[in-house]
């Protein structure tokens, strides 16, 4: 599914991403862990075609389909969906008609019928409900006058309506209480499938208790430098980052 | 009066039109304003005019209104190329022309018979005064507006120029006792035009004014508005600009507060593109008797290239000690993170644009109250430079 394959990225001049090599399989849930500027983010821009994020060399595909060559709409139309850390804020842009806008400019570029009002609504209201966003929040222009966490059940609202076939997940678990996590958690599993993909990236164990990883992989000075399975989660929760730092 | 300037070929050309009176002494003495008279610094009229006018010929163009004010259904005035082509339910006044020292250009209108316009009682059918300009000549034209006590009504006017002409108006409303305003001025994209629009509005006691401009710039665009408070009253006085290639426009606002306890809002907001230029000069004059005046101006401009530019003096001069008075001014360019969200979510680089374009507007156009009303002005501002 996605395949990225030696990555080096430099950003001002300063080397972020030093050849990371990851294949998430279809079908699978990896989760990425690292302390604070060891390129997560990073990484996430560059699957999603940031402009300023494109690689000095290395591969990104998705199901054998070159990424790089695509610009952030396109990717996005192919399945890449990415959940951010920090989502933005959008005076003067209406919630509900800024996600339905997106969703038929996905399907439009994918030669698919735009949604119906109607069929839109009946999805919309149902995911609202499922991430605990209510229609008078809704009704704000797009995040407006939002707390972070819910930003971040926006943003799984709108994982939830895009059905993404690859979806990234950069530290949406900051900032959200223990039913929030498990909201998280309830959407990601509702997703889960055989044809989907999805890269956690986290801090922490505790995300990971309602996403059970399929592998889980340490990200440090730019590079992949440790994979195992959901116990390298747990090991890192009780030892730290330092033991795999070191070997950086 | 002394002459104390010498009049360049165009000015003289302008002068040559005019009648003989104090109005012509006044222009003669002055000539076009120009980059050194203070309140034309950023925008340079005798620079802009460059061609020499003669008086314009008769409208040859189009009568129809804007298509997106179709829907309106208004009660239509037509003045084209200065004339009263279509006279609806305005009639023409005598009036003596006025020398206005502040306002140069407005005195310079006031050579030309007024249509009149009086408007009482409840109005739900906004009047469409269209000012339509051809040719490349100079013509003005001199609107008076008159609000009875307690009427409420709904007025557009329109500046649709095609080729080269100048054309110089000025509106002058009265609003009486607890009258109530909507006012439109729309200006779309005029490429070669040059139009002086100067607005002098008086408020009696509870009157209620709220006027928003849209405007697509010109050669040459200067629309000013200048509001005083002789009663309690309250002003909205939002304009959004749009601009592109090598347009200009200068948004001029002065409020005169007088008396106690008025409020006054303006939210100025202008999107410019390419090489194009805005204009914003705002002013609150609050006198010594003003008391508990509330008075607010912004005005926000977002640079979508590296060649657009814009001009911005707030200003505030407050002689009452209690009031409430703050202003605003911000320009800057379309956000990266925003742009990149977006595209993220499946909207090309262009859509991404668009809408966020769109939503900088949006602030000004929720504030008309009228959802008919709203909705031709959020169709205009979003065609405003696709001529």
């Amino acid at each position: 599914m996605l395949t990225i394959n030696n990555l080096h990225l430099t950003l001002d001049g300063i080397p972020i991403l030093n050849g990371v090599s990851l294949d998430v399989p279809k079908g699978e849930v990896h989760a990425i862990m690292g302390p604070n500027g060891s390129g997560k983010s990073t990484l996430s821009y560059a699957v999603a075609g940031r402009d300023g994020y494109e690689p000095e060399s290395g591969d990104i595909t998705l199901d054998g389909e070159n990424l790089l060559d695509l610009d952030p709409s396109e990717r996005a139309a192919k399945g890449v969906f990415l959940s951010f850390q920090s989502p933005v804020a959008i005076p003067g842009v209406a919630t509900m008609n800024f996600i339905r806008t997106a969703m038929n400019a996905q399907r439009q570029a994918r030669d698919e019928e735009e949604i119906s009002s109607a069929d839109f609504l009946k999805v919309f209201r149902e995911k609202a409900k499922v991430v605990g966003l209510t229609p008078e929040k809704l009704k704000r222009p797009f995040n407006e006058g939002y707390s972070g966490g819910e930003k971040k059940r926006m943003e799984m609202l709108q994982m939830a309506m895009f059905e993404p076939r690859f979806a990234i997940m950069d530290e949406t678990d900051s900032g959200l209480d223990i039913d929030a996590l498990k909201m998280v958690g309830d959407v990601v599993n509702d997703l889960r499938g055989p044809d989907r993909g999805f890269l956690v990236i986290t801090h922490y164990q505790r995300l990971l208790d309602h996403i059970k990883p399929d592998r889980v992989h340490v990200l440090a000075g730019g590079r992949i430098v440790k994979s195992g399975g959901p116990e390298l989660a747990q090991a890192l929760e009780e030892g730290g980052y330092d033991q795999f730092t070191e070997a950086a | 009066m002394a002459v104390t300037v010498s009049l360049n070929p165009v000015e003289e050309a302008l002068a040559g039109t005019l009648p003989q009176g104090e109005v012509t002494d006044a222009f003669r003495a002055q000539g076009l304003p120009t980059r050194r008279d203070e309140a034309w610094k950023w925008s340079d009229l005798r620079l802009a005019a460059k061609a020499i006018r003669t008086p314009s010929l008769e409208y040859q163009g189009d009568l129809a209104p804007l298509s997106a004010l179709a829907a309106l259904e208004a009660e239509r005035v037509v003045i084209a190329n200065g004339r009263l082509v279509e006279p609806g339910r305005a009639i023409v006044c005598d009036r003596s022309p006025d020398v206005w020292p502040v306002t140069p250009l407005a005195s310079l209108a006031t050579v030309v018979p007024t249509v009149g316009l009086t408007l009482d009682g409840d109005n739900d059918t906004p009047v469409l005064v269209d000012r339509l300009s051809d040719g490349d000549g100079y013509h003005a034209d001199r609107l008076k507006v008159t609000l009875a006590r307690g009427a409420r009504a709904t007025l557009v006017e329109v500046h649709w120029a095609v080729g080269a002409s100048f054309s110089n108006c000025v509106t002058e409303i009265e609003m009486e006792e607890g009258a109530s305003l909507t006012r439109i001025v729309v200006q779309p994209a005029a490429i070669d035009a040059l139009t002086v629009h100067t607005s002098l509005i008086r408020q009696a006691a509870d009157s209620q004014l709220n006027q928003t401009s849209i405007l697509g710039g010109a050669a040459f665009a200067r629309h000013e508005t200048r509001t005083v408070f002789e009663g309690t009253a309250s002003a909205q006085i939002d304009a959004l600009y749009r601009l592109s290639g090598d347009l200009m426009t200068d948004v001029t606002t002065h409020v005169d507060h007088q008396v106690p306890g008025c409020e006054t809002s303006e939210l100025i907001k202008g999107v410019i593109d390419e090489r194009a230029r805005g204009v914003f000069q705002g002013k609150f004059h609050v006198a010594r008797p003003a008391q508990q005046t509330n008075a607010t101006m912004a005005h926000h401009a977002l640079l979508l290239s590296d060649d657009a530019s814009v001009n911005a003096k707030p200003e505030l001069e407050i002689y009452a000690d209690d009031v409430e008075c703050a202003h605003g001014n911000t320009a800057g360019a379309l956000d990266d993170d925003t742009l990149f969200y977006l595209r993220q979510r499946g909207l090309s680089a262009d859509q991404a644009r668009r809408l966020l374009i769109d939503a900088f507007g949006a602030e000004v156009l929720e504030r008309v109250e009228d959802e008919s009303l709203r909705e031709a002005l959020t169709e205009l501002y979003g065609g405003l430079n696709d001529q």
